[in-house]
């Protein structure tokens, strides 16, 4: 360093160069552009156990899903040659070197380990890594997709179809009574349908695990364990739960397969508990769907506040679940159809959406509102919803810029559709069902965040293959 | 003149990467000197000179100009480049704006017959539009180094400095494209480093929740796309590839040597 500096002048803690204004360093930022073309290297293999994460040609990890604490990804199993899901979970540095947290995690993962059942994927092995810095458990690879994710896909299930999933669930919850093991986070995340629609719960008995390794979960705080939307009443207290809990989880579960919503939404963890044990049960939306009213009736008894007044056990529930079915194989006129997306609202912003389409003057007035309004919509805790927002946005300026002028009018009015739902999210359209699917559903996120590689005709593909009807 | 039709920084808006600019100074030079494009050669020039408008202010300035004077004489400086069409004299050989522009403004200062006009009628030519805040930073740059550089080394320190602006601002504005400015705030210092020691990977990764090998991935793009920024950047002002190497040594050079 030769030039002497002014007074006051800081200098880089990397080379000893004096900063600018901006307090960066020039020297640094220069010599950076003198690198060698930076090759980057292909990950290290990430090894837990006798597991190791498969990559990507690029070498990147091949991720099944995230969440806030860990990560599942696909792995192999070194010693018997096959292929797992490895749930891999960050341990917080506080709670790092901490010899009961390590052992809490390993009661929990080895009681699950015990739960061998078709219903269940079977968590084959477990650990923490030498460091501490986390554990992991290794569990049978489903080949299928969650329930979250073919609902946003398909819409919501028929009865006939929520049903059977229900006593497959219930199969599973039978067997882990067995086990004294209860589930505590069911949700359609964790609720995986193999392309022969046999359902595997994954996770099981394994919730109180990932939160006493992470720390916290989803939405959660202090004690809590599960996640909200789908938590029983009870969860949210500091007391006991037994398997009625998962009764309710269940109950909520089977609510969201056939209305695409959780029973009790809410933006914060006070607001969903509240609404919990204060509000009764948006059964409009299940009238809506047209949902029997023996499968009603099953809807009422699992979600009820008071674990008292729902089936005692996985059992009992069973046999609620059987008898309905009888009903409703019995009922004439059940509607299994998929019910269609039908509100006045959406009606309405088809109409406006068609003459936007014909017009480009308005729609261009469309976009800069969207535009606008794209920059004032929170990133949470709608940032998939956003995310979303932000490609329509470029589908709709790369339409106006001359681009996929082969897309025919009807994709364009449905884009424009959801464009003009999402410029007004809350007002436009009362029946938010397909749009609020977008938010934490794993498989959206990863296309949106593919967007930019796809094709306007490859997204309509996606978007309009049998996701759901719009009733014109 | 088509400013339209230059290419501005900060990617095309559609959340493609753009850390490659299509303006440069060679476009400008086989514009001027073939003559078939002048619009385009215009106002290319012009867009390099809006981005390379605080050295040349900076350099006026350490002629002992007032702030008023010197900011007149940049702009005139600038109107009277692009009028006179002095690039298509310039010397493809020497191959470098800066050091075009260099020459050209001592000439222009050198003449007093033009000082002195452009003085009395106030400057006021806008081919360069001048703002405000752009004015401020390049006063307070010259203020920073005025007394510590002679002016050569005033005009080659302020050059470094709009380079890796103009660097930084368009891999940001790429990140940004992506929704991902958090991480590049986050990672920023591995690229500009600061006065503040670096933070440790591990820590770093705790606080950002990634396991370090992403945030290691994380940081090697980061510094290669900048990289990439930066060179595209000097490419600008350079008549060929071969040349951006030597030009980004000689002003590390310029910044590190008494």
């Amino acid at each position: 360093m030769g030039t002497p500096l002014a007074p006051g002048v800081a200098v880089c803690s990397v080379c000893g160069e004096p900063l600018n204004a901006k307090g960066d360093c020039l020297a640094c930022l220069l010599r950076t552009g003198l690198e060698e073309k930076a090759v980057e290297s292909r990950p290290s293999a990430l090894v837990f156990g006798d597991f190791e994460v498969e990559q990507h040609a690029d070498g990147s990890y091949r991720e099944l899903g995230r969440g806030a604490i860990g990560i599942t990804y696909v792995a192999a199993d070194k010693v018997l040659r096959r292929r797992v899901a490895l749930k891999v979970i960050n341990v917080p540095a506080a709670a790092r070197g901490s010899q009961a947290v390590r052992e809490r995690f390993l009661r929990e993962a080895r009681a699950a380990a015990t739960l061998r059942h078709p219903n269940v994927a079977a968590v084959f092995q477990f650990g923490a890594s030498p460091d501490d810095t986390h554990c992991y458990y290794a569990m049978e690879l489903v080949e299928g997709e969650t329930l979250g994710a073919r609902i946003r896909r398909d819409g919501p299930l028929n009865a006939k179809e929520a049903l059977e999933m229900a006593i497959q669930i219930t199969r599973a919850l039978v067997a882990a009574a067995a086990h004294d093991l209860i589930h505590r986070d069911l949700k359609p995340s964790n609720i995986m349908i193999t392309s022969e629609s046999e359902v595997k719960v994954i996770d099981f008995g394994l919730a109180k695990a990932i939160t006493d390794a992470g720390g916290e979960m989803d939405l959660t705080r202090g004690e809590f364990v599960g996640t909200p939307s789908f938590a029983s009443p009870e969860q949210f207290g500091s007391g006991s739960v037994d398997a009625r809990s998962d009764i309710y989880s269940l109950g909520a579960t089977l609510w969201f397969a056939l209305t695409g919503l959780a029973p009790h939404f809410g933006k914060t963890l006070e607001e969903i508990r509240d609404r919990k044990t204060r509000d009764d049960l948006p059964v409009a939306q299940l009238a809506a769907r047209n949902v029997p009213e023996p499968l009603v009736k099953v809807l009422r008894s699992t979600l009820a506040i008071d674990p008292g007044e729902r089936p005692a056990s996985a059992r009992e529930l069973m046999e609620v679940l059987k008898s309905c079915q009888r009903k409703l194989t019995r009922h004439v006129g059940v509607h299994y159809d998929k019910p269609a997306l039908s509100t006045e609202a959406f009606t309405r912003a088809l109409a406006d959406a068609k003459a936007c389409a014909s017009d480009p003057g308005s729609l261009q007035a469309l976009f800069e509102k969207a535009a606008r309004k794209a920059a004032a919509v929170p990133k949470k805790p709608f940032k998939e919803n956003w995310a979303y927002l932000q490609t329509m946005l470029r589908l709709v300026r790369a339409y106006c810029r001359g681009e996929y002028r082969a897309v025919s009018h009807d994709a364009l009015v449905w884009i424009i559709a959801a464009l003009k739902y999402l410029v007004d999210p809350f007002d436009l359209i009362p029946d938010k069902t397909p749009f609020l699917g977008f938010i934490d559903d794993a498989s959206v996120v990863e296309l949106v965040k593919d967007k930019t590689r796809r094709t306007l005709d490859d997204f309509m593909k996606w978007e309009t293959t049998g996701r759901w009807r719009i009733k014109e | 003149m088509e400013a339209a039709s230059v290419n501005t920084r900060g990617g095309d808006g559609y959340g493609r990467s753009n850390l490659f600019p299509s303006t440069h100074w060679s476009v400008v030079l086989a514009a001027g000197r073939t003559k078939t494009e002048p619009d385009i050669a215009g106002a290319a020039l012009a867009e390099l000179c809006q981005i390379y408008w605080a050295p040349l202010y900076g350099f006026v300035r350490s002629r002992g100009y007032t702030v008023h004077d010197a900011q007149d004489l940049t702009q005139s400086f600038f109107a009277y480049l692009l009028e006179h069409k002095l690039y298509a004299r310039a010397d493809r050989q020497k191959g470098r704006f800066r050091s075009f522009l260099l020459a050209s403004a001592k000439n222009f200062l050198a003449d007093a017959a033009d000082r002195e006009r452009t003085l009395k009628r106030g400057g006021a030519q806008n081919f360069v539009p001048l703002h405000e805040e752009q004015a401020r930073e390049a006063e307070s740059l010259f203020q920073t180094h005025h007394g510590t550089s002679n002016e050569d080394r005033l005009f080659d320190r302020s050059w470094a400095e709009a380079l890796v602006v103009a660097g930084l601002e368009r891999l940001w504005s790429d990140y940004k494209h992506q929704g991902k400015e958090q991480l590049f705030n986050e990672l920023r210092i591995f690229v500009a480093g600061g006065a503040d020691p670096l933070p440790t990977y591990a820590q770093l990764a705790d606080r950002l929740e990634i396991t370090e090998s992403t945030l290691r991935s994380h940081v090697t793009r980061l510094r290669a796309r900048y990289r990439d920024a930066l060179r595209a950047e000097v490419r600008r002002t350079v008549d060929t590839d071969a040349q951006v190497d030597n030009e980004l040594r000689e002003l590390l050079h310029v910044l590190t040597q008494a």
